[in-house]
């Protein structure tokens, strides 16, 4: 059994060589630059934001407020001390931090996840059966990210939404890497217990069946 | 079982933990049905997140491209940096607090910081009247001792001197 069925996906790549052109494109005055760095990095700060917020009008509140501090901090930027892409998810993760003390976030019961697990897979066609399948999908992932606290989901988002390294997760959460992998391995034990409390509900529901 | 080994199954799947540890995690499973299930489900779910959490989110077609005019009109429209503002606003509130505390303590506090001098009140007080044998000589009885006055303005009923002491005496 999978807890969440499968689902074709895409990850944009920020190249982040590009982005420093950029960034120095910014500070000498180029107006054309702020456009191509917003098409860039925005989409990833999105992304994120949403899989730690997991609501859009809260998720696009932060891109909006995390892109216009970064414009104006453009010059703030230091190369040494990490990548554009670690700066820019640094400056958004504090922004969803603000937003959630702005507006209470419920973190969904353990016991909403027995529906986990027990999706259909979502077959790679175009079907609306397809389309349903994959809502599906993708709101078993939610449901599923819900019952984790928010600094577990955080840490997930930006392992594997991101594809952060440890190293540059402990920049970006300003924690330790031992910290980050931790919070890795601990969001993961509540998936893995989210997984069993759904495997029993099935042995259950098979029982009655039968019965 | 005991010293079941779930804590590491993460570090394990991701291929993390160091030769040592890896073998006893590798040994545990051999022998535990539970962390077998518990590997089992480790390995689904960190399949499924690698899989899935990059479509996460994924913005609709022009949906982050309807932001940006908001967002340059809003760098554009504040040439001073409100981060900078910010602090400037707590400098000057730390300054009005200071000049506030400041000018409270030259004008107000000066009555209640200087007490009404107290002419009986001796400079070497002593809060008992135990006595102590000195080779000083003795004073006229008249004369209160510092001691004695003391106690009479802070202990209102001083105990009684044991009868042990003022047999001694």
């Amino acid at each position: 059994m999978t807890p969440f069925p499968k689902n074709s996906t895409t990850q944009p790549v920020h190249d982040d060589s590009v982005l420093q052109a950029l960034v120095i494109r910014c500070l000498k005055g180029d107006q054309g630059a702020f456009a191509s760095f917003y098409e860039t990095a925005a989409p990833g700060v999105y992304r994120l934001a949403y899989s730690i917020l997991l609501h859009r009008q809260d998720a696009e509140d932060v891109v909006q407020e995390s892109m216009v501090y970064a414009f104006r901090n453009l010059s703030r930027f230091d190369a040494a001390r990490g990548t554009v892409r670690t700066w820019l998810y640094t400056i958004t993760v504090s922004r969803c931090r603000n937003a959630r003390r702005r507006k209470w976030l419920p973190t969904t019961a353990l016991s909403h996840m027995l529906s986990l697990g027990l999706e259909p897979s979502a077959p790679a066609d175009h079907t609306p059966e397809a389309a349903i399948a994959r809502m599906g999908v993708r709101e078993a992932l939610e449901t599923a990210l819900a019952t984790l606290t928010p600094r577990l989901r955080e840490a997930i988002a930006l392992r594997y939404g991101q594809g952060l390294t440890y190293r540059e997760m402990a920049d970006v959460l300003d924690c330790p890497q031992k910290t980050a992998e931790s919070r890795v391995r601990l969001a993961h034990e509540g998936l893995r217990a989210a997984m069993q409390d759904a495997d029993s509900a099935l042995i259950e529901e098979l029982w009655s069946f039968q019965s | 079982m005991r010293n079941h080994v779930t804590q590491y199954l993460t570090a394990y799947v991701d291929g993390r933990l160091n030769h040592q540890r890896r073998v006893r995690v590798a040994q545990h499973l051999a022998r535990c049905e539970a962390c077998r299930a518990a590997l089992a489900r480790e390995q689904d779910v960190s399949r499924e997140l690698a899989a899935l959490m990059p479509g996460l989110g994924q913005p609709e077609p022009g949906q982050l491209r309807r932001l940006f005019p908001a967002i340059m009109a809003e760098v554009r429209s504040t040439p001073s940096h409100p981060l900078r503002l910010a602090p400037s606003v707590g400098v000057m509130l730390a300054m009005l607090l200071i000049c506030a505390f400041s000018v409270s303590a030259f004008f107000g506090g000066a009555t209640h910081a200087i007490a009404a001098p107290n002419p009986h009140f001796p400079s070497d007080v002593q809060a008992t009247n135990t006595p102590v044998r000195t080779d000083e000589p003795s004073r006229d009885i008249d004369e209160p001792s510092p001691s004695q006055t003391a106690r009479a303005f802070i202990l209102p009923n001083p105990s009684p001197v044991p009868n042990a002491i003022q047999a001694g005496k």
